[in-house]
């Protein structure tokens, strides 16, 4: 017992700190962004315009049909909004950290990363918080609403903490696969565009997986699970799977983010310094 | 004769810049097919269930060519020179003997060499799997529009993207410049959504934006069975189009450069 004890005293003590330090990267973040009050805005508004622009695009698909792959529109507006909110987190907490990441590695700032008393995968992903991202929560919302609207759907507890559940799940799992495709940046020192990489990929979240032919639909639920992102969460909300498929999301997801925090690890090994 | 020696002198250090990092080109291989095969798809799904002004052929089409024209229609101004207005680096370009658009259009053609080549694996693998479906029937009035067309949406496209550049002299913010403008690109240009398949009221938007002409007018002048009298009314809204860009950007720019504070550097 007492050996239990210590052991949780400290996982306590080690997630209190983890989260001060998190609160003070935090609030470094918004002072930098309050620095750059137009481009703050200016992001807000890109982010919600990409967001009509998608919502256009649905309407125009739905004005030639009244479903796609047996989805309805409110269906696919499920989908979206879900998409919205794993976004907003990963987007939020993650997504500049691995903007930057081939840029640290290549001017030598990674050294001080690796010189820090903090885990290396923990700095690296977290150091920048993008406030300015909190818009997609805000797209999501109106876009749930308009589903709820077109749907009937009634929301009690269990679903609104599964559609947050399936929310964060999303976004650790968006997490891990972006550690996983950036981290080969340690061997080649300069992939960019990486990012454009991604996000065109996640744009296949967006619709439904039964759109998709089946080599496709095989790839992005098994290899690349993108499908876990939203469509299969939706699935789950809308109740056209079981919700017990939700232990099959969490597993998914934890083997994703084990094997990306251990190839990230792996990585740092081969890490050379560029000088700083 | 000289500034186009300058011109490839320029697009010859940034092929040979780009070269040395190959293993970008995969990325975008990846950026180049996903996205207009994701359209074609659900387009395909659509189509499936319901009676489009496209068939499953003229769909697939339209978005194999979506692909190469969009690549080589591409221009990237608003990020760069914006950044190097941003940064304080544009003061060393001004100090050059020539204007700074020939170094920033023989930046652009290298780094359209280098994505041009990523062209050739992306059309092995289209031939690969669309070979059955792929409709066209080229001749050679087709093929010299087609070529115009492209040329054409290239430098409306170029100026454009410069004008926007000059704007970062006052804004100081080139960022969000750049996804707005690559957003409205996306949304009237054609890659989301086929003229041919839009609703009228869009439409009647797209046919007199400039965005038509990075994507959708190249295209239908190749789609369309005969060169019809729409190709040469469209040809002359894209030559108004460059004609004023030309214009608002030298304003711009020779206003903007009393504004420069060389900040950065």
């Amino acid at each position: 017992m007492p050996r239990t004890q210590t052991l949780l005293c400290h996982w306590r003590l080690m997630i209190k700190r983890y989260f001060k330090l998190w609160v003070s990267f935090a609030r470094n973040s918004l002072s930098r962004e309050m620095e750059f009050r137009t481009h703050f805005v200016g992001q807000i508004f890109t982010s919600i315009c990409w967001a009509f622009v998608t919502i256009f695009l649905f309407e125009i698909l739905f004005s030639t049909t009244d479903s796609i792959a047996g989805w309805s529109k409110g269906q696919v507006m499920m989908i979206y909004a879900i998409q919205r909110f794993a976004t907003t987190i990963f987007s939020f907490a993650f997504r500049r950290n691995l903007s930057l990441l081939s840029h640290i590695i290549n001017s030598g700032e990674f050294d001080y990363y690796l010189t820090r008393p903090v885990n290396t995968f923990f700095l690296t992903f977290t150091r920048y918080i993008a406030f300015d991202r909190i818009s997609h929560l805000f797209v999501g919302l109106g876009v749930l609403y308009y589903s709820t609207h077109l749907e009937h759907i009634s929301w009690t507890t269990p679903k609104i903490s599964m559609l947050i559940t399936v929310a964060f799940l999303g976004a650790m799992l968006r997490l891990a696969l972006n550690v996983l495709i950036h981290t080969p940046i340690f061997w080649v020192q300069k992939l960019e565009n990486l990012d454009r990489v991604e996000l065109t990929f996640f744009t296949t979240a967006r619709f439904p997986r039964q759109a998709f032919p089946p080599i496709l639909k095989y790839l992005f639920t098994f290899v690349l699970p993108i499908f876990f992102v939203a469509s299969i969460p939706a699935e789950i909300i809308l109740a056209k799977i079981s919700w017990s498929n939700i232990f099959l999301l969490f597993f998914i997801c934890s083997v994703f983010f084990i094997f990306s925090y251990h190839f990230f690890s792996f990585a740092l090994r081969h890490y050379s310094s560029a000088s700083s | 004769m000289k500034p186009l020696r300058l011109i490839l002198h320029w697009a010859n250090i940034h092929w040979q810049l780009f070269s040395e990092y190959r293993l970008g080109a995969f990325a975008w291989i990846i950026n180049g097919l996903v996205g207009p095969l994701l359209m074609m798809t659900i387009w395909l799904v659509v189509a499936q269930h319901s009676s489009l002004a496209y068939n499953r052929s003229q769909i697939i089409t339209y978005y194999i060519l979506t692909i190469f024209v969009s690549r080589l229609t591409q221009a990237w101004s608003t990020s760069h020179v914006g950044r190097s207005i941003r940064d304080g680096r544009f003061s060393r370009t001004i100090i050059q003997p020539y204007h700074y658009l020939v170094e920033e259009l023989g930046t652009t053609l290298g780094l359209k060499a280098i994505r041009f080549f990523t062209l050739i694996p992306i059309a092995v693998i289209l031939y690969c799997l669309f070979h059955h479906d792929f409709s066209i029937t080229f001749s050679t009035s087709k093929l010299c529009l087609f070529i115009l067309a492209l040329l054409l949406g290239f430098a409306i496209n170029f100026y454009y993207r410069n004008t926007l550049a000059m704007l970062v002299f006052w804004l100081e913010e080139y960022y969000s410049l750049d996804a707005l403008s690559s957003l409205a690109s996306q949304a009237f240009s054609g890659n989301l959504i086929p003229l041919a398949l839009a609703p009228p009221l869009f439409v009647s938007v797209m046919k007199y934006t400039p965005f038509r002409f990075f994507v959708s007018f190249p295209i239908e002048v190749v789609i369309n069975q005969t060169i019809t009298l729409q190709a040469f009314q469209g040809f002359s809204v894209g030559i108004i189009y460059l004609v004023v860009f030309l214009c608002v950007h030298q304003v711009l720019y020779h206003h903007g450069l009393k504004h420069y504070g060389a900040y950065g550097n």
